[in-house]
């Protein structure tokens, strides 16, 4: 712990010190989006440009010059600030609940048009039959009625 | 003046009260008079509310300070712009804009429907009337914008700095009128469910309101985002903050139900799950204007909070309770006898859309609440911010887009093969080819070919449907190709206009990929004299300059810009100290053109000029602002009077 405050106020104050263009760091930046800025802003430590983001930024570009992974770094802050300092939820335990639910609920919808849909369709098609043997029906009868007539004029 | 509009604003909630329930009592009794008692009574509120807000703009145009509202909001070095945005600029203002916005509209209605809806016009005046009642109790006896101070002060505090931004003229105005809108649809649902006239008349005459309703909830939460991207200087213009969420939720709902109600008014189907959809959309706008009012969340909106929470969670719950219940009670007559002749039938692709589009409300809500669940079962308090939100509903939006190419060309009932290779085929080939362009050009992240590929078949049967109907005109009546265009879309404004609105869409949707995609960030700390690069931009720091306004001290940095060697011209990102004010406020500046912007943000500096930076190429955001533009163009065209409608539109 020593040590990682060592190098925080270390690099901290070689940044002040010499002011030569720091090189875009891309992972700094991923690491920045999976930690909320603790000012308030709702914003995450890659987008805020306050302060207090400024020097979570710092810090995790000095752990990771330590060589540490990026679930070692992220480790680190839950530590120092809790899980709240994560920008999503976490994938396992309760937490699998926030990623889960949604699509969850997309599938069941999704089920439940289904069943919705093949019962309109089945509806239609059950209509369509009447209709059809309604309709042969009608015309059967009107044929049968023509050529009863027509026998009968014949005799 | 204040004390005159005071006393009108203190009878209003009484005179609302009272049209509320003379409505009521004169279709239970029969009392044509107390109806048009009733009416005059809406009349009034509207003058009452109007009175009170002109009122309102005269003391903070006049810098009555004595009133605590201009005092808090407003000062005298403030522009007359400003000066009557600060009209909202708190939460007194904002809910008078809501009331007023709804007695306003409420008058039009009333007035529309005079010779009309006769049975249904008692209870959408009630139902108008309880809501606007809630908003004026509010006023008169919680948030009143007429307390006067003790002792005036000579000067004001001013508005916040981060609101002085234009987006503070249209951001709440145009948001408002999308939340107040939804009461107009909810009111005439809640009617039809009482009277139990639940035909397609009622959504005949709501369309106009829910499209009206729909716009401008769009169009406040754009302007949002543009005011975001140019002030709160942190890049990007979509933060899913919870006030964001609150105000995209009614919005996706919103969307659903516009499209589900062409089923009920084709086919007298999805009855019940149109009531559904606009109490949900209402009663989100409800939630959306208590997040942003009361300060229940922590947001960036949270300028103005007071304790008016509990009293819009009681009114929400009041709606809920209200309209589940007339719901239940009208179930047996809101079935409908649906049949279809096939699974793949444009009635199936709108329910998937609408499954979608509140598969995307849903989760924007579960993720929003879900600190609340995860503190309450687990007592550990997390965040879920805008990564989760990006991560959950992008997959969703992708799919949304799918069904928006094929929904428009799916025939009704039942699609044959015929119909389906008729309008997909030559879609379906542009999109192919266009994701081989894009790999073999280097585009390889999967999401952005996904995406973009999804943009151009939609586009493709856009187009293509155009052309169809321009090339049919131009053969069987001999207009010429520009003629048969124009007629083509006046004489179908609802579908051509919804054309137009889906390519809105579009271009929003390729801005808000590209920018999220391949965004390209570079953060520096220069000395002056010293340069630095991102993407193929230089730039060279050439100093700070320091000068004072009237308002406030701003410190700007000077920066020269060239790309690819050629000189585009400097650029001052800089920071404000308004005065009264501790927090400096950023001003980014940005150079945009069609392919990308280039947004600098100051974000500190040294005593001996050195300065940090944050150097972000955003590709394509101008496209969102356009898309903004087609939708309007778009929605304004499905507004006209359309030769098909055989009842006036509300």
């Amino acid at each position: 712990m020593k040590r990682i405050l060592l190098t925080i106020l270390l690099v901290g104050f070689l940044n002040l010190m010499i002011a030569t263009p720091a090189l875009a760091d891309g992972a700094v930046d991923a690491i920045a989006n999976e930690l909320m800025c603790q000012c308030g802003c709702t914003k995450t430590v890659a987008s805020c440009d306050c302060g207090t983001a400024e020097q979570m930024r710092q810090t995790i570009k000095a752990i990771l010059d330590q060589g540490k992974s990026k679930e070692e770094i992220l480790a680190y802050f839950v530590g120092q600030y809790g899980e709240v300092v994560l920008s999503t939820p976490t994938k396992k335990g309760f937490n699998l609940a926030a990623w889960v639910v949604p699509f969850a609920g997309i599938v069941l919808g999704a089920g439940a048009v289904y069943l919705a849909l093949r019962k309109w369709v089945f509806r239609g098609q059950e209509l369509e039959e009447v209709t059809v043997e309604e309709v042969a029906d009608a015309e059967v009868a009107e044929y049968e009625e023509r050529l009863r007539r027509d026998l009968a004029a014949f005799k | 003046m204040p004390d005159l509009s005071n006393a009108a604003l203190l009878v209003s909630p009484l005179v609302a009260a009272y049209a509320m329930v003379a409505a009521l009592l004169a279709v239970r009794k029969g009392y044509g008079e107390l109806l048009q008692s009733s009416r005059n009574s809406i009349y009034v509120v509207a003058a009452f509310t109007t009175i009170a807000s002109i009122a309102l703009l005269y003391a903070l145009i006049g810098r009555d300070f004595s009133l605590k509202y201009v005092a808090e909001y407003s000062s005298r070095d403030m522009t007359l712009f400003y000066t009557i945005s600060a009209f909202w600029g708190g939460n007194e203002g904002s809910l008078l804009l809501w009331a007023w916005t709804l007695a306003i509209l409420a008058t039009v209605v009333v007035w529309q429907n005079r010779e009309r809806h006769r049975d249904l016009m008692p209870y959408v005046m009630a139902v108008m009337m309880g809501t606007e009642t809630f908003f004026l109790f509010l006023l008169t006896f919680i948030a009143s914008p007429f307390t006067r101070l003790a002792v005036t002060p000579p000067d004001g505090n001013g508005l916040n700095p981060l609101l002085q931004n234009p987006g503070m003229f249209f951001h709440p105005t145009t948001l408002y009128l999308g939340y107040v809108g939804f009461t107009i649809p909810y009111a005439f649902a809640m009617a039809a469910l009482i009277t139990g006239n639940l035909g397609s008349e009622w959504l005949k005459s709501t369309r106009r309101w829910t499209l009206f309703a729909w716009f401008f909830l769009g169009l406040g939460n754009l302007f949002g985002a543009q005011w975001a991207y140019v002030e709160l200087g942190w890049g990007g213009y979509w933060g899913w903050d919870p006030v964001e969420s609150a105000s995209f939720m009614p919005w996706l709902t919103g969307t659903a139900y516009l499209h589900s109600v062409m089923i009920q008014q084709r086919r007298s189907a999805l009855k019940v799950w149109n009531m559904v959809l606009i109490i949900v959309t209402f009663a989100l706008s409800i939630f959306g204007t208590m997040l942003t009012r009361s300060g229940i969340l922590s947001s960036v909106h949270t300028f103005g909070q007071s304790n008016i929470g509990p009293m819009f969670v009681g009114f929400l719950g009041l709606i809920v309770i209200f309209s589940v219940a007339l719901l239940v009670e009208r179930l047996d007559r809101l079935q409908s006898e649906n049949e279809l002749d096939s699974l793949v039938s444009r009635e199936s692709s709108f329910l998937f859309n609408n499954l979608l589009l509140v598969g995307a409300a849903f989760a924007t809500f579960w993720g929003t609440v879900f600190p609340l669940v995860s503190e309450a079962v687990r007592g550990v308090k997390i965040t879920v911010g805008p990564p989760f939100f990006n991560q959950v509903n992008a997959p969703i939006f992708l799919a949304i887009i799918v069904l928006m190419g094929i929904c428009p060309l799916i025939g009704w009932r039942r699609a044959s093969t015929e119909n389906l290779i008729r309008n997909f085929l030559y879609p379906f080939i542009a999109t192919m080819v266009f994701a081989l362009v894009l790999f073999v050009g280097g585009i390889r992240e999967s999401y952005a070919v996904v995406a973009f590929s999804l943009c151009v078949f939609v586009v493709a049967t856009i187009l293509l449907e155009f052309y169809r109907g321009t090339r049919a005109r131009h053969r069987t009546l001999s207009e010429g190709y520009l003629a048969a265009f124009f007629n083509l879309i006046w004489q179908n404004k609802p579908r051509y206009g919804g054309y137009f609105v889906h390519l809105g869409i579009i271009l929003i949707a390729v801005g808000v990929a590209a920018s999220s995609l391949y965004k390209v960030e570079n953060q520096v700390t220069l000395r002056p004299g010293e340069s630095a690069t991102v993407k193929d931009y230089n730039l060279t720091y050439k100093g700070l300059n320091q000068y004072p306004t009237a308002s406030k001290q701003v410190v700007a940095a000077n920066l020269e810009v060239s790309q690819n060697g050629k000189y585009l011209g400097n650029m001052a990102p800089a920071k404000e100290f308004h005065r009264g004010h501790e927090q400096p406020n950023t001003e980014v500046d940005v150079r945009t053109t069609l392919i990308e912007d280039l947004y600098l943000i100051l974000t500190g500096w040294e005593d001996d000029g050195t300065a940090n930076f944050r150097l972000i190429v955003n590709p394509m955001v101008v496209w969102i602002w356009i898309g903004g533009v087609v939708l309007l163009f778009g929605t304004v065209i499905a507004f006209l009077p359309d030769r098909r409608e055989r009842v006036g539109g509300g």
